[in-house]
């Protein structure tokens, strides 16, 4: 299974990464996830979210997940990006592509990929909020 | 002859900064000693991790590992709040 996990202070350009896809004649899925800050956290309003990441045991963790899912479904490739640092609300902090020969292991290991990593990935949320005036 | 202690280093991350009020701590514990024991060593330094005993995530190097680990010199102890990536 091919992978690439990405930590990064850089905005996430979807574009540019659904334009760098590599595929086969055998791939008949990519699924993929772009996970969005909101406005509200706490019940407030806020304007980012500042990532803290303890970046090496992150990635760590990222590449145990990855060969997990490599144990339990026959996935091509994944690619997955998160930001650290501040994230502006209606920018995307996290970003997975998963790339499949059928549609059903795709999405599994993308939401199983996500709950694991919200599970034991050590990256930390910071709201910032808006300052009422 | 053996040495009468090692020496761990402690990061901590997130809140866990406020609340030890550093990043990072150097313990010398007796040869021998479990992460379980470790922590609480630690939480005695630092009281306000007490709180936060029941959600507290440990690490030992860059794996979690059971409470039953016995420590070996060098190595580094990281204490953090749940994870909240995404």
């Amino acid at each position: 299974m091919k992978r690439s996990i990405t930590l990064t202070t850089d905005p996430i350009d979807e574009a540019k990464l659904v334009g760098q896809r590599k595929t086969n004649g055998q791939m008949g899925a990519v699924s993929y996830f772009s996970g969005i800050v909101r406005e509200g956290e706490e019940g407030k309003l806020i304007k980012a979210i500042r990532y803290e990441a303890f970046k090496e045991m992150a990635m760590h963790q990222f590449e145990l997940i990855l060969s997990e899912i490599e144990e339990r479904w026959p996935i091509e490739s994944i690619r997955l990006v998160h930001r650290t640092g501040e994230v502006s609300v209606n920018e995307s902090s996290l970003w997975v592509e998963v790339v499949s020969p059928h549609r059903s292991e795709a999405f599994e290991a993308c939401q199983w990929l996500i709950d694991e990593m919200k599970k034991r990935v050590p990256i930390w949320k910071h709201p910032v909020f808006v300052k009422m005036k | 002859m053996e040495k009468e202690y090692i020496e761990i280093k402690v990061n901590f991350f997130s809140y866990f900064k406020d609340l030890t009020g550093c990043e990072s701590t150097d313990l010398k514990l007796k040869p021998g000693t479990n992460l379980e024991h470790a922590l609480a060593v630690i939480r005695k330094q630092f009281p306000k991790l007490e709180s936060m005993k029941r959600s507290t995530l440990a690490a030992v190097g860059l794996d979690y590992v059971e409470s039953t680990h016995v420590l070996v010199e060098g190595e580094e102890i990281s204490l953090f709040p749940p994870v909240q990536g995404g």
